[in-house]
């Protein structure tokens, strides 16, 4: 999905969930063969900072919690604090490309 | 089940964090969700913060891939110059 890399490229590696988007990104694009280097440094400082299973999970809120774990890009291995601060800031960015796609559109059908 | 008064002396491996900090983290996320902050001004169960962003997050996701046909849509069928600029920076 170009909006979705788009996104995830302007906020680059300063989030997890951004650097989760963009590491999957780059996986499905070697799987189809667009990037034939094998070393990529990019890659490599991407698989690098991925966050690592928390070893303690914290029970309360389970349920929704786990349901938000998969909504977010990389959710599924975060703590749970981090977890809510990611989630804000990928709300915030889902907004704002609403915002500029909205007013895309809007553009494209004013202007003929 | 570890209690709350045992979490302080769990493993140095795990970062503390208070439960103050949770809550602190749940409310700014309340303040980001529409439905909520219009409508309830006392504060709202952690529970109900978590599902009220499970569904903003899909609505959002529902009017990003909504806007994106549109936008290809329409990028198709324009001919003027800015369409095929807007086409081309889609496309890097």
């Amino acid at each position: 999905m170009v909006a979705d890399a788009s996104m995830a490229s302007v906020v680059g590696y300063k989030r997890a969930w951004s650097r989760a988007m963009l590491w999957k990104i780059r996986n499905q694009s070697r799987r189809h063969g667009l990037l034939a280097k094998k070393s990529n440094s990019h890659a490599n400082r991407l698989r690098k900072s991925k966050v690592v299973k928390p070893k303690i999970a914290k029970t309360e809120n389970f349920d929704q919690a786990s349901e938000l774990r998969k909504l977010v890009p990389g959710g599924e291995a975060m703590e749970y604090s981090n977890l809510l601060e990611e989630t804000a800031h990928y709300i915030k960015c889902l907004t704002t490309q609403v915002g500029i796609f909205d007013e895309l559109v809007k553009g494209e059908i004013v202007d003929i | 089940m570890s209690g709350r008064r045992s979490r302080s002396r769990q493993s140095s491996a795990v970062s503390r964090i208070t439960d103050d900090q949770i809550n602190d983290l749940v409310s700014k996320l309340q303040q980001l969700l529409p439905e909520i902050r219009d409508r309830c001004s006392d504060k709202v169960s952690a529970a109900r913060v978590l599902q009220e962003t499970c569904n903003y997050i899909r609505s959002l996701h529902r009017e990003v891939d909504d806007l994106s046909e549109r936008l290809s849509e329409l990028l198709a069928t324009t001919d003027t110059a800015q369409a095929a600029i807007i086409r081309n920076l889609l496309m890097q």
